[in-house]
């Protein structure tokens, strides 16, 4: 999995995705997930602790999805077993297929990202993207110097947290009064960072050398192809 | 003076990442408060409404960046950037998000779009805000099955969104473009100019 272009393997799950919202099948959407999760879980090198404490947010969520779905689903006709729950709401068995519909597919989904980001490198990512999908150098490196001051920024969220306590003032977690300074700094770093970059010759039109290449092999066309023919052939067939 | 150009200078793209990454944190804070009352919430049926409250938030980055910038394309970009910035992070949503991005940012987009690049006050960014509500709602119908709520339920859904919407990439995101422009620090941008 770690080998595979990371491009080409966020363009295949991208499709594997996109086959999955158009269509409702739950027994499809719950193997793809196990599948996926079994992958990602075996996968030498994977922070295998780290994978099962992300699992607890999407069981959470699915979880609230399948109420959701249970409680206010649109009505498939009434028919079908009449079940009461907590005493006062009854729900009837075409919402149980809605409440499953929904939130299997929120697995599917947790999944195909799962893989994803525990397979995957940003750095590799964006040299993929640069090399096989031509997003322009300026683009590349500038969301890539961006991205490194996400530790940063995130301290900063703090610090100001603190400065605004400090001072008595009460802010909420996505207040004005913690975004203004973060954003002014977001200013003023930018335009060092970017002055920075172009005076030590960066240039986007320039022919580059590249120190990192990303690689397309046919395993990466056979993933493309098989998962999403497996896919497909699972909505056809089961 | 500089003149005003529809191609990207490098340190416009940093500055549109950089937004992106402000409001990234920001979200992961909204993130938890979120889904804590998602999970309060489940019980009742009303989970979805946990991710409604904060999701104004994913369309900041295309409705800031589109209000400093005032560039052909600078609100969908910004948004697609936030998008691949939260995969490159890890995001649990992994390569969906993208295709959200794009959608999210569309909407904004159209309506920039719409006014030639050339109109920007408030009315303009509260209808950004609303058109990023509308497609983003659009495509919560594929992605997450909204087809399946009733009517009733979905009323609610859009009309939280659209509050949220409203309130952080509309009011907000005006709010701190002006004052960012007032104390100075967008002066090699087009909003900065025009408050000069």
């Amino acid at each position: 999995m770690k080998s595979l272009n990371p491009g080409y393997k966020l363009l295949t799950l991208i499709i594997a995705s996109l086959l999955l919202s158009v269509t409702f099948h739950i027994r499809l959407n719950l193997i793809i997930a196990a599948g996926c999760l079994l992958v990602t879980f075996c996968t030498p090198g994977v922070n295998r602790r780290r994978l099962l404490l992300g699992l607890l947010p999407f069981f959470l969520a699915a979880l609230g999805m399948f109420t959701a779905g249970l409680y206010f689903g649109a009505d498939g006709g009434n028919q079908g077993v009449e079940v009461t729950m907590f005493g006062q709401r009854t729900l009837y068995a075409s919402n149980l297929t809605t409440a499953l519909q929904l939130s299997s597919r929120i697995l599917a989904y947790g999944g195909l990202g799962m893989l994803y980001a525990f397979t995957s490198n940003a750095f590799e990512l964006v040299m993929s993207l640069m090399q096989q999908f031509h997003l322009p150098p300026k683009f590349a490196y500038g969301i890539l110097a961006a991205y490194h001051f996400f530790p940063v920024v995130r301290e900063e969220y703090g610090i100001v947290g603190a400065a605004l306590k400090a001072r008595g003032v009460k802010a909420g977690p996505v207040s004005t009064k913690r975004l203004f300074p973060m954003l002014v700094q977001a200013m003023e770093r930018s335009e060092s960072l970017a002055m920075a970059m172009e005076s030590r010759g960066f240039q986007d039109d320039a022919p580059r050398a590249t120190a990192f290449r990303t690689r397309v092999r046919p395993a990466d066309f056979c993933f493309l192809f098989g998962l999403n023919g497996l896919i497909t052939a699972g909505l056809l067939f089961l | 003076m500089e003149k005003k150009t529809n191609s990207w200078k490098l340190k416009e793209i940093i500055l549109a990442a950089m937004i992106c990454i402000v409001f990234g944190v920001v979200y992961l804070a909204g993130v938890y408060l979120s889904s804590f009352i998602a999970t309060a919430l489940t019980p009742a049926g009303l989970s979805p409404l946990g991710n409604e409250i904060v999701f104004g938030v994913w369309f900041m980055a295309a409705t800031l960046a589109g209000y400093i910038l005032q560039k052909p394309g600078a609100a969908i970009v910004s948004e697609v950037i936030a998008a691949v910035i939260e995969v490159l992070l890890g995001n649990w949503f992994g390569p969906m998000v993208i295709v959200a991005g794009i959608i999210q940012g569309a909407g904004a987009e159209l309506v920039f779009a719409a006014y030639r690049y050339k109109k920007f006050n408030g009315g303009v960014m509260y209808l950004a805000a609303a058109a990023s509500c509308v497609t983003s709602f659009l495509w919560s119908f594929v992605r997450s099955g909204y087809g399946q709520f009733s009517v009733p339920f979905l009323v609610l859904l859009f009309v939280i969104r659209l509050i949220s919407s409203l309130i952080f990439a509309g009011l907000i995101c005006r709010l701190i473009g002006d004052g960012l422009a007032k104390a100075g620090l967008l002066k090699g941008y087009e909003l900065g100019r025009r408050h000069e």
